[in-house]
């Protein structure tokens, strides 16, 4: 397929009704109202629904709704929408609905409510932080189809830069052979004995022996641990193999990053990065790769400092773990201030540069 | 009196003939409770129309999920107050099934009104019934939405005053204000001609959204013996004297095209 120059927003609505996205419900709010409008154009053309809900509770259900059908559905919004999405958010884990939830973060401050979740109750997302255009494409693309294979939801953790930028895209499809057919599904009792999709004790036919409620439980708490084990991790890394400082940064933030890295290349400060992709489970052999051979690790997020925490327990006081990020913010609130310059970046790299051991300094 | 296990055990071992009432219609609500009653008509209206095999509900939060494994069909379990909304995206997912939503007082009313407001105005195509009994049953007895003034709950102890706590909603009336929405009634299972008039109304409601003519809602005031403070006997006169004089029992929007569906 050729490619096309298309804005973040569009890139991501067209390859979720490429996937196969036939569902979708959001309700407006900055910066998720351009993929909001780009689904509408796109759903309306595929024979989709795409619901303009009343309220960011109304849209993650209606969602809810239509996943559990069996259809592919996505739902967006932004950081504040994604708090009053919570409490279905955290039930919908827990009655293993497929679906893909996008968010349109303004900054990286949701990074937690995201990835560990905000709601009640033990859940976890799978997590994958675009950093491109492309790489947003792809990742959706790949996000319907994690979906279906671990019946289970899974975010897209996109930003406002990666909204509003224009780049050169191409659609490529997922090989999607080894999907089981949907018999959790509720489709209307044809044929079949009627089955029950809760959140209480997940999916369950009225012809056999109810699950207590506890036994369902202890199952869910498995099966976090088998997600964390079996989805595959993806990593971006760079410069790692000689780095003293290896800087782990995801999502727009990253961007800014392996720029940055690069230039302190260029003034002799070794230092590589670390780009996690999927951000739940994070790519735990890469990071601990990259930290065991360097002297310390920095970790730049736009928030004060969620992702560290991470970090922190993979590395485990192997090396120390910097925190160097900080809230960026400009005159319209979005999260692109000047904490995100060049400039500023390299200044905090060197910074953190100069505590490592003396050998560090090109002596070595 | 109760059931003996014998008797549990010949009900169990019966074949399941395709009814909608399972053969394990076994459930455990209070004495004197009304909403097994609605489930019945439910029931019996939906083998009348032969719906089973597309019908999907999607259940709220509520005593009555207790009375949801008698229904032999597919279900969804909602969260509170918001089944309307699941319901939206299996309707709109598949337009061709039967779509309803069973819901309580303290669900729909309170916690879920302006879901099931939305929907009406959006004129979605699938059915609302609320049993409304006017208590947050399952919590243990504390007001809901619908509490009359002057009624005792365990969170109104010396009842429901309008000054501090508000004034009953009527919904039924509120839904039939909203242009898409084809048939909004309420009954009542407090006596043998409620019954029969309520049994007319689902089915008018069913048949509305079977003709697509828009969205459709039932409330049915159901005795809560238990949350009422009083006998199983004096409930359904407590609900005729008192409860059906503030919440006027009949049709209030009914779509042309349903006028021929006769209700006594």
């Amino acid at each position: 397929m050729a490619k096309e120059l298309l804005e973040g927003s569009k890139a991501l609505a067209k390859s979720a009704v490429l996937a196969g996205c036939r569902f979708y419900a959001s309700y407006p709010i900055q910066p998720n109202t351009n993929l909001m409008e780009a689904m509408a154009r796109e759903l309306s053309t595929a024979g989709g629904v795409s619901m303009n809900a009343e309220s960011e509770g109304e849209a993650i259900n209606m969602v809810w709704g239509a996943a559990a059908t069996g259809k592919r559905a996505m739902c967006s919004t932004t950081g504040t929408g994604m708090s009053l999405m919570m409490e279905a958010m955290s039930e919908m884990f827990a009655a293993r609905i497929p679906y893909v939830f996008v968010h349109m973060a303004r900054g990286q401050s949701e990074y937690r409510i995201g990835v560990k979740g905000g709601g009640h109750g033990d859940y976890r997302y799978i997590g994958y932080a675009p950093h491109t255009v492309q790489e947003a494409a792809d990742l959706v693309r790949l996000a319907f189809y994690t979906a279906d294979k671990f019946q289970t939801p899974v975010l897209i953790q996109a930003d406002y830069v990666l909204t509003h930028t224009v780049e050169a895209v191409e659609f490529k499809p997922v090989d999607e052979k080894d999907l089981k057919p949907k018999t959790w599904a509720i489709t209307g009792a044809k044929g079949r004995t009627p089955q029950v999709l809760s959140f209480i004790t997940g999916v369950y036919s009225l012809g056999a022996p109810r699950v207590k409620y506890g036994a369902w439980m202890e199952g869910q708490m498995d099966r976090i641990a088998y997600l964390e084990n079996n989805v595959p991790t993806m990593a971006d890394t760079g410069y790692t193999d000689d780095a003293d400082l290896v800087v782990i940064a995801y999502g727009y933030a990253a961007r800014f990053v392996k720029f940055a890295v690069k230039q302190a290349r260029e003034e002799g400060l070794k230092i590589g990065y670390v780009r996690p992709i999927t951000i739940w489970p994070l790519p735990k052999k890469e990071i601990l790769d990259a930290a065991n051979k360097a002297k310390a690790v920095a970790v730049f997020e736009m928030n004060n400092g969620q992702m560290v925490d991470d970090i922190r327990l993979i590395v485990l006081g192997k090396v120390p773990v910097h925190f160097i990020g900080r809230i960026s913010h400009d005159e319209s609130g979005f999260g692109v201030g000047n904490a995100i310059q060049i400039p500023k970046l390299l200044e905090k790299f060197r910074e953190v540069y100069k505590t490592l051991p003396a050998a560090a300094h090109g002596k070595r | 009196m109760p059931i003996s296990k014998e008797e549990l055990k010949r009900v169990w071992s019966l074949p399941n003939k395709g009814s909608f009432l399972q053969p394990q219609a076994v459930h455990h609500m209070c004495p004197g409770c009304g909403e097994p009653m609605a489930y019945r008509m439910i029931a019996e209206v939906m083998d009348e129309m032969n719906l089973r095999e597309r019908t999907i509900e999607v259940s709220g939060i509520g005593c009555y999920m207790g009375m949801d494994p008698t229904l032999n069909i597919d279900r969804i379990n909602a969260l509170h107050g918001r089944a309307p909304s699941v319901a939206t995206g299996v309707k709109r997912m598949l337009p061709g099934h039967f779509v309803m939503t069973i819901q309580g007082d303290g669900d729909l009313v309170s916690e879920g009104l302006s879901e099931a407001l939305h929907c009406a105005a959006r004129g979605e195509k699938f059915t609302v019934i609320l049993l409304n009994n006017t208590v947050n049953g399952e919590t243990g007895g504390h007001m809901t939405a619908t509490t009359l003034v002057g009624q005792k709950t365990k969170s109104t102890l010396q009842g429901r005053d309008a000054d501090i706590h508000g004034s009953p909603i009527k919904t039924a009336e509120l839904v039939a204000q909203m242009d898409g929405t084809a048939y909004a009634a309420r009954g009542s299972v407090h006596s043998p001609v409620a019954i029969r008039r309520t049994k007319k109304m689902i089915h008018r409601a069913f048949e509305a959204q079977e003709q697509k003519l828009g969205f459709s809602f039932v409330e049915i005031m159901t005795m809560c013996p238990t949350g009422w403070f009083m006998e199983t006997w004096e409930a359904p006169k407590y609900m005729e004297d008192v409860m059906t004089k503030y919440f006027t029992l009949g049709e209030y929007k009914v779509h042309p095209q349903l006028a021929e569906i006769a209700v006594a």
